[in-house]
């Protein structure tokens, strides 16, 4: 039964893809087609505007790479805009390029300025970053104004115009060279953000505290989606020059980083067809304004008010909003909206003995359960201001063990978890992973190094769809090159084919099929804790941590899940950390329990032995003669 | 030492105009959680406001006072009520204020743009003190003494009132402050409206000092979100140390570097100190729970 189910969505997951790629392959080109036409009918104030505002969507599809993907207000762009106008522009001004090499230079600095600014400005919170980000803007135009004898400063620097081995190119043929730079930023731009190194960005943009849990890196994606859109920029910086052949530094200040930034947000955040359409009506619009005289600053801000209130106010009519936000905001993977409302569905019982999620794993070897520990806590201590939350803790977690830890509130137990996953810096001890000292490093290295959790209160990638949580924190995913994945060669797709039969079998293991394709967010509590066991199993790791992880679910439910911890442990190796307020079902779920009070162990041994033990009781019960023994 | 101390009282007056504005965007950050890029502008509309009430309507100037600052309060409340109440996210409400912001210099040009600059009335000024042989003007006095006089009223409303209390209940938590019975939605309005008057004075503070135009404020917006930035958003008196700082040191920068790169400068040291204090001066670390 669980195997037809999994059928049916794995074919309904291949057909769908099919129609969006067709789409995704011709609107570029349909956008190209439109702006050729208007170009050739409207004469050359037409042709000059519609190649300005080509050039500016490109420039804009890096900036929802970088504000629409990954959350980061860039007001930056301008500055990298202007960065390869003004490499470009000077080097041709200078004879020192021919024509398209200017261009790829102005870029490649870009790209470098860009890698600058991610790794210097990219642990800022988001609306410092935004300021920062405007004093880079504001100090590239400084440099523009001060340096006169390279830019020209106010009085502008002459652009020479485009050569072509000998031949000047006339304005219609730097047209056609802006539309095919265009379509190629467009499809790319699609790839990069449907794809799953999109997913990735909004992941981590969503909930950064998960998407270090499951091995990224902030700094590095960050970074990286800087130098993909800084990119973009620069080289929309360097058509700009060639295309409008004159720089000055007024044309790059934070009006046109408001530009660039609007239209993403209007465009409807990560799609690029949106952030072209928003480029385009921000651009032209005003165009056709200017016969308002002193009006026409009003009526923009009111364009961008009246626009602002019809995508994302709460006084626009409900269906109407809805309608424009699907459109807006579709994915492939991610529906909008609650699907099924009325057709109650309950998560299906995950049946352990059956369950693919074990079997999908199964290694091929033998396991042997050591005696030797995966995980050894040592003397961990931490403390919050006054408050020590964690009072030299130590434990010991082997490989095919379930080791329950118990404790009234504020023993500790989540603490302990955070420090050894990373999120908290423990102030003294040490915690080990097979041999290997992680004490202190980030938390996406300890994911790495083969720790894999799941959070009390559920921290899911909002947005994304059920079986992309997967997808991103999947480890082929994450290691599989980026180029390969936008160029979509043939072993990429093998490896994402992969990826998706083993994301499916392990949901389906779970009782989770029925939610694959669904977003996130409609998934009921008890269903986001089993998301986040999933999410936490294509890690592969050595040791499985799990906070309150039954807390929602109902009970019989929660004995299969508890059941299903042992199987993993016995047929995976896994050392399983279950922390639980469920006396009863750790009890009956672990080999071995600890239970903690303020800040340390008070308790370790088999169930049946911490039943009786009188320091539980008291912990538990505050009887005053048992806590003084 | 005479160029020093000079350097240091126009920074400081400089400064005190930046922190103006930085503590009108952090009442609003924390009204809201989120920025309002149109308080520069709303600062402009306001200091037009006290030269038509004074100049036009022969009002005496502290009347004036209270047009610009009700001026400025009705026009924040109105970016409120159209926007930020009405917009979910707070990328669309960042460029859901920026298109008012359009709309308010709209409105300040065709008003205003055609007898550009103009004279704003200046603040009543204090009389020049002298400081170790280097006289301080009356001008920069009487702005020292209405930013000092603006903290201490904000600092006794706030931290000595019963509705001050329900104000900082309702910004810390607004979810339990509901539960207590405080009466958010009117805290949130105070907020912004106490914002819009801040704002007002800062432009109509500054205006004296160079001439009043329609782009009186703009370039003075992102001082005051990096002052507010820098001292830290969590805290008023981190708006007011920000801007000191940002003021002084855009100063000396100008007075001993260089002038015209005064800016570009500033903004590079910025960004060194924010990156490594990324909750600014007086900032606390938030500890994320999970």
């Amino acid at each position: 039964m669980v195997q037809m189910m999994t059928r049916s969505t794995g074919q309904r997951s291949l057909a769908r893809p099919t129609v969006r790629i067709r789409f995704a392959a011709f609107w570029p080109i349909g956008v190209a087609v439109l702006a050729v036409l208007v170009a050739l009918t409207g004469g050359s104030f037409w042709e000059y505007l519609v190649g300005l505002v080509l050039i500016y969507a490109i420039a804009a599809i890096g900036l929802t790479i970088i504000t629409g993907l990954g959350g980061q207000i860039s007001l930056a762009h301008a500055a990298l805009f202007a960065l390869g106008a003004y490499v470009a522009g000077i080097l041709g001004a200078r004879g020192l390029a021919p024509f398209p090499v200017t261009i790829i230079v102005g870029a490649l600095v870009g790209v470098l300025a860009a890698a600058v600014i991610g790794l210097v400005v990219g642990r800022m919170t988001d609306l410092a970053f935004a300021i920062a980000s405007f004093g880079v803007t504001i100090i590239i135009q400084r440099i523009a104004t001060t340096f006169t004898g390279l830019t020209g400063g106010y009085d502008g620097l002459y652009v020479p115009p485009a050569t072509w081995g000998g031949l000047t190119l006339t304005q219609t043929s730097l047209f056609g060279f802006v539309v095919v730079v265009f379509v190629l930023a467009c499809v790319i731009g699609r790839r990069l953000t449907t794809g799953t190194f999109g997913r990735t960005l909004r992941a981590l943009a969503s909930s950064k505290v998960a998407a270090t849990s499951v091995g990224m890196s902030g700094q590095r994606l960050r970074t990286t989606s800087f130098m993909i859109g800084g990119s973009y920029a620069a080289l929309a910086g360097g058509c700009y020059g060639s295309w409008s052949g004159y720089l000055s530094p007024d044309q790059f200040g934070v009006s046109l980083a408001i530009t660039f930034l609007s239209a993403v947000v209007l465009g409807g955040m990560r799609s690029v067809l949106g952030t072209v359409i928003a480029t385009a009506v921000l651009v032209g619009v005003p165009q056709s304004f200017q016969g308002a005289g002193q009006w026409t600053l009003v009526a923009n801000g009111l364009l961008l008010v009246v626009v602002t209130l019809a995508i994302g106010s709460r006084l626009a009519p409900r269906q109407w909003r809805d309608a424009i936000r699907a459109a807006w905001a579709r994915t492939p993977a991610g529906r909008v909206g609650v699907r099924g409302l009325g057709k109650r569905r309950r998560l299906p019982h995950a049946d352990p003995a059956e369950s693919p999620a074990v079997t999908a794993f199964r290694p091929p070897a033998t396991l042997a359960v050591t005696d030797r520990p995966v995980l050894t806590v040592r003397d961990l201590s931490i403390s919050f201001g006054g408050v020590a939350a964690l009072r030299a803790m130590s434990l010991e977690a082997h490989g095919g063990e379930v080791l329950g830890v118990i404790g009234p509130n504020g023993a500790g137990k989540s603490t302990l978890l955070n420090c050894v996953t990373g999120v908290y810096r423990p102030d003294s001890g040490s915690v080990t992973l097979s041999g290997v000292d992680i004490t202190g490093l980030p938390a996406h290295r300890i994911a790495r190094a083969g720790v894999a959790r799941t959070f009390q209160v559920p921290q899911v990638f909002g947005g994304l769809s059920v079986v992309d949580q997967l997808t991103v924190s999947h480890p082929i995913t994450q290691r599989s090159s980026l180029t390969g994945r936008v160029l979509g060669t043939r072993a990429a797709r093998r490896r994402a084919q992969a990826v998706a039969d083993e994301n499916r079998q392990v949901l389906a293991g779970l009782g989770l099929a029925d939610w694959a394709d669904d977003v996130v967010t409609n998934v009921p509590h008890g269903g986001l804790q089993l998301v986040q066991l999933a999410r936490a199993l294509v890690r592969r790791p050595k040791v499985l941590l799990l906070d309150e992880i039954t807390a929602g679910l109902p009970n019989d439910e929660a004995n299969r899940l508890a059941e299903l911890f042992g199987y993993l442990a016995a047929d995976l190796g896994l050392a399983v950390l279950l922390i639980s307020h469920d006396v009863p079902l750790l009890m009956r779920a672990c080999d071995r329990v600890i239970v903690m009070d303020a800040g340390a162990e008070i308790a370790d041994g088999p169930p049946a032995e911490i039943r009786g033990n009188q320091r539980v009781l008291a912990a538990y019960l505050g009887s005053r003669e048992a806590s003084h023994d | 030492m005479r160029a020093l101390v000079g350097y240091l009282v126009s920074g400081l007056a400089n400064g005190s105009v930046y922190g103006l504005l930085a503590m009108a965007a952090i009442l609003i950050f924390k009204a809201s959680r989120t920025a309002n890029f149109a308080i520069g502008e709303t600062g402009t509309f306001s200091a037009f406001a006290l030269y038509a009430a004074v100049l036009l309507a022969r009002l005496p100037y502290w009347l004036g006072l209270v047009v610009a600052m009700v001026a400025g309060a009705v026009v924040a409340l109105g970016t409120e009520s159209i926007i930020t109440r009405n917009v979910r996210t707070s990328l669309l409400v960042l460029v859901g204020t920026l298109g008012i912001s359009d709309v308010l210099t709209g409105i300040n040009t065709v008003l205003w743009s055609k007898g550009e600059p103009y004279q704003e009335p200046p603040f009543p000024q204090l009389p020049q003190v002298s400081l170790g042989g280097v006289g301080i003007s009356g001008e920069y006095l009487s702005i020292f003494a209405a930013v000092v006089v603006i903290c201490l009223v904000l600092y006794l409303l706030l931290e000595h009132t019963g509705f001050g209390l329900n104000v900082r209940a309702s910004a810390e938590s607004p979810d339990l402050a509901r539960l207590a019975g405080i009466n958010v939605r009117r805290c949130v309005t105070v907020m912004w409206a106490g914002a819009g008057a801040l704002a007002a004075v800062a432009a109509v503070l500054v205006a004296p000092l160079s001439a009043l135009n329609v782009s009186l404020m703009t370039p003075l917006l992102f001082n005051g979100y990096a002052a507010g930035i820098l001292g830290g958003l969590d805290r008023l008196p981190g708006g007011l140390v920000g801007g000191l700082a940002l003021g002084v040191a855009g100063s000396l920068i100008g007075g001993y570097v260089s002038n015209t790169a005064q800016d570009a400068i500033l903004f590079a040291v910025l960004i060194v100190l924010l990156s490594v204090r990324p909750n600014g001066l007086l900032g606390r670390r938030v500890l994320q729970k999970v």
